[in-house]
C-alpha cells in the first residue's frame, strides 16, 4: 500500500527521460564547438610545447629557434604571466600553467607558441631545445611514501 | 597522367587538384569545405570523433566502409563517395533511423564525440542486414571513444535503430544513381597529384606500378596509410613522392585456391578476415581485436608485413601457418618464406623499387591445430606486447611438426626455433611443455618498453606455450576471456 503522502510517481522533470536539448544538433553535426567556429580574420593560433620525460629536473630552455620559426608571432613562458603561475582548478597553487624548474609528468607544458597558421604553431613548438637531468618517476604509492611525494599537501 | 581526383562529397560531384598532396581527408573536410560536423580528436585514428563513411562499388552493390578521416589522404578519395555527418539527415531536416535512435536514447552529452558514433552507427546499419547481437555492437563500436555519456546508451541506440529497417532511407532510394556517378568516375589512368617534389601518385595498374617505382625508387609507398598516416599528423613530416597502391584492383584481391588464400597487397584486414576466420579461427579472432573497424577497414595485412614493425600482428600469424611473400620489382617476380622478409629492426628483404604484391597462405594441413594469442594491455584496439602463433601436428601423442611465431619479442617478428626443435619429435605432455618453456630463453631476450618489461615478456611468451597445451589437451578448461569461446575447441 503506497503510502498516501507519496505520489507514486514524481510529477515534473524528475524521473521523467527527457531528450538532451542539443541532441539533435550533436547528431547532425550541427553542433557549434569552439573549433568549429568560423575564425575571424587575423587570429592566430597557439599552440603548448611540452616536455618529454616523465619526472627530470630541466636545465635549460633553449626558445629561440622557436621565436625564429616561420610564421611565429609571440612565445609565452611563465617569465610572462603577470600574476600566478597556476592553472589548479582548487586554488590551491599546485598546477602550474607552465613547468619552471621540474618535470612532473610527460607531455608537461613548458611554453605557448602563437604563430599564424595552425600548421606553423604545430611545428614551432617542436623547435625548443629542452635540456634536462632525468629523475626517477614516482608512479606507485608505496615510492611516493618512501618520498614524501604528495600532489598537494594535505587538505587537513 | 591525371592530375586532379574526381570524388562525390555527399551526391555531390568535387573536383580537386591543387592542394597539398598529404592533407588529411580531415582538415580537407573542416578546413576547405566547412563542413566542421566531423572533429578532431586524437589526430592517429584511435578516438573515432573523425570517423566518415567511404563509399565504394562492390559486386554491383554500394559497400559502405566506416574510416578515421585523420589519418587519410585527401587523393585516397578518387572515385569515391565521401560521407559524412552533414549528409544523412533528409533535404527536409528529418533526422536518418541512426540520428533519431541516438537521440531517443540519449546517447550524446558534451556531443564532441557523437558525429562519430553517428557514422560508425550507420556503417553498421549498411553492412548488418538484420540487427546485430551485442557483441557485434560492441566490435562495430570499439574504434569511437565516449568520455561522458557512457556506452550503454549508445548500444541501446545501435539495437533500436532496427526496430524499423535502417535502410529504407534516402541512400537506397539514390543506390542506382550513385552506383552510376562512381562507375563514371573510374579510368585506368595514373593520378599525379600535387606539384614538384611532393608528389602523390596514385598508378591504376601493376604495371604502372612498377613502372612508377623505377623511376622513383625513394617514394614511400602507402596502402592503408594507418602508420604513414601519423607520420604526418604526429611527427609533422613532409613527405616527398608517394605512390599509393588504393586504385591497383590486381592487389585488393583476397583468393582461396585449393591450396592458399592469397591476399593482395592493398586488401584491408576487413577484406582478408573472412577467409582468414574461416581456415584459421584463431587468425580471425586476433584481426577482430586488431584496431577498430575503422582501422581494419583502411589498414592492410601487405602494409602490415612491408612496414616490418616487430609488433605487427600479422607476421606472426602468417610465418606460424607458413606463409610465402611475393615481391615484384619491375617486371621480376620472387618469393620467399614470409620469416626471411624480416632481416633486423627496420630492416627487411626489400630493393628501393620493389614492392609487396601478395602473401598466400597455406590452408591449414590435415590434423594441424592453429592458435594464435594477443596479449595486450586492453582487450580491443591495442597494440600487442606479446602475440604467439602456434602450428602444431599431433601424431597420437607426439608432436609431427611445430611452427611457432612471435611478434615483440624480439626486433622482428621471428620464430622460435630453439621452441620448435625442443617440440618436434616429442610427445606433447606437461614435461616436454615445460622443457619447451625453458628452450624459449634460447630463442627470445626482449627488451622492456612502455608495452611490457622484457620480464613480463619472457614470462607471458613461456605462459602461452602452457595455455596451448591446455587447450589442445582439455579443452574443457576454460582459458578465453573475451571472444568466441567456441575458439578453444576449434
Amino acid at each position: 500500500m503506497p503510502d498516501s503522502r507519496t505520489p507514486e510517481r514524481i510529477t515534473g522533470a524528475v524521473h521523467q527521460a527527457r531528450r538532451h536539448d542539443s541532441a539533435h544538433k550533436h547528431v547532425s553535426g550541427e553542433a557549434a564547438y569552439i573549433d568549429d567556429l568560423r575564425e575571424p580574420s587575423g587570429l592566430l593560433h597557439v599552440c603548448l610545447g611540452v616536455g618529454g620525460d616523465a619526472h627530470a629536473r630541466i636545465v635549460g630552455l633553449d626558445l629561440e629557434p622557436v621565436r625564429a620559426a616561420k610564421g611565429v608571432v609571440a612565445v609565452f613562458t611563465a617569465a610572462d604571466i603577470p600574476g600566478i603561475n597556476d592553472i589548479s582548478p582548487t586554488h590551491r597553487d599546485d598546477e602550474p600553467v607552465f613547468a619552471t624548474d621540474r618535470l612532473l609528468f610527460a607531455g608537461q607544458p613548458l611554453f605557448a607558441v602563437a604563430a599564424e597558421t595552425r600548421d606553423q604553431a604545430r611545428r614551432a613548438a617542436r623547435l625548443a631545445v629542452v635540456e634536462t637531468e632525468a629523475l626517477e618517476p614516482v608512479v606507485t604509492l608505496e615510492a611516493a611514501k618512501a618520498e614524501g611525494t604528495l600532489v598537494t599537501e594535505p587538505l587537513g | 597522367m591525371r592530375e586532379e581526383i574526381h570524388f562525390l562529397l555527399g551526391h555531390e560531384a568535387r573536383v580537386v587538384r591543387a592542394l597539398d598532396p598529404t592533407m588529411t581527408v580531415l582538415d580537407y573536410l573542416r578546413q576547405e569545405e566547412g563542413l566542421v560536423g566531423t572533429k578532431e580528436g586524437c589526430n592517429e585514428g584511435d578516438c573515432g570523433a573523425c570517423t566518415v563513411v567511404r563509399v565504394r562499388p562492390r559486386e554491383g552493390r554500394l559497400h559502405y566502409e566506416a574510416l578515421n578521416a585523420c589519418i587519410q589522404f585527401l587523393p585516397t578519395l578518387d572515385g569515391c563517395q565521401l560521407l559524412t555527418v552533414e549528409h544523412l539527415a533528409g533535404s527536409d531536416g528529418a533526422l536518418h533511423p541512426v540520428q533519431q535512435a541516438m537521440v531517443d536514447c540519449h546517447g550524446s552529452q558534451c556531443g564532441f564525440c557523437t558525429p562519430g558514433f553517428v557514422m560508425s552507427l550507420f556503417a553498421m546499419s549498411r553492412n548488418f542486414e538484420a540487427a546485430p547481437s551485442d557483441s557485434e555492437i560492441d566490435d562495430a563500436l570499439a574504434g569511437n571513444l565516449c568520455r561522458c555519456t557512457g556506452y550503454a546508451p549508445i548500444a541501446r541506440a545501435a539495437t533500436q535503430l532496427y526496430e524499423t529497417d535502417p535502410r529504407q532511407d534516402y541512400f537506397t532510394a539514390r543506390e542506382a544513381e550513385t552506383l552510376e556517378a562512381l562507375t563514371q568516375l573510374r579510368d585506368h589512368v595514373t593520378l599525379a597529384f600535387g606539384q614538384g617534389p611532393r608528389r602523390f601518385f596514385a598508378p591504376a595498374t601493376l604495371d604502372a606500378l612498377a613502372e612508377l617505382l623505377t623511376a622513383h625508387p625513394e617514394a614511400t609507398i602507402i596502402a592503408g596509410s594507418t602508420d604513414v598516416g601519423l607520420w604526418v599528423t604526429k611527427a609533422l613530416r613532409r613527405l616527398g613522392t608517394v605512390v599509393w597502391l588504393g586504385r591497383i584492383d590486381e592487389l585488393a584481391r583476397v583468393e582461396e585456391t585449393e591450396r592458399a588464400i592469397e591476399i593482395g597487397a592493398v586488401a584491408s584486414y576487413a577484406d582478408a578476415a573472412e577467409a582468414l576466420s574461416r581456415h584459421y579461427p584463431d587468425m580471425g579472432e586476433v584481426i577482430r581485436r586488431l584496431g577498430s573497424v575503422q582501422i581494419r577497414n583502411l589498414g592492410t595485412i601487405g602494409g602490415n608485413i612491408a612496414n616490418g614493425s616487430p609488433i605487427g600482428d600479422s607476421p606472426p600469424l602468417l610465418i606460424a601457418a607458413g606463409a610465402t611473400l611475393h615481391l615484384r620489382q619491375g617486371s621480376k617476380r620472387r618469393s620467399l618464406p614470409l620469416e626471411d622478409f624480416f632481416l633486423d629492426y627496420g630492416k627487411q628483404d626489400r630493393l628501393p623499387d620493389e614492392f609487396v604484391e601478395k602473401v598466400a597462405v597455406p590452408l591449414p594441413p590435415a590434423g594441424s591445430t592453429f592458435r594464435a594469442y594477443k596479449i595486450s594491455k586492453r582487450f580491443d584496439q591495442d597494440i600487442s606486447a606479446v602475440l604467439g602463433a602456434f602450428q602444431l601436428r599431433l601424431d597420437g601423442a607426439q608432436v609431427t611438426e611445430a611452427r611457432i611465431a612471435y611478434g615483440g619479442m624480439a626486433a622482428t617478428p621471428k620464430r622460435a626455433a630453439a621452441v620448435e626443435a625442443c617440440l618436434t619429435g616429442a610427445d606433447w605432455d606437461e614435461a616436454t611443455v615445460e622443457r619447451a618453456m625453458a628452450a624459449l630463453e634460447q630463442d627470445f631476450a626482449p627488451i622492456s618498453d612502455w608495452r611490457a618489461s622484457a620480464s613480463y615478456r619472457l614470462q607471458v611468451a613461456k605462459n602461452l606455450l602452457r595455455r596451448l597445451h591446455i587447450e589442445t589437451s582439455d579443452p574443457a578448461t576454460e582459458t578465453r576471456l573475451v571472444g568466441d569461446g567456441s575458439l578453444t575447441h576449434a
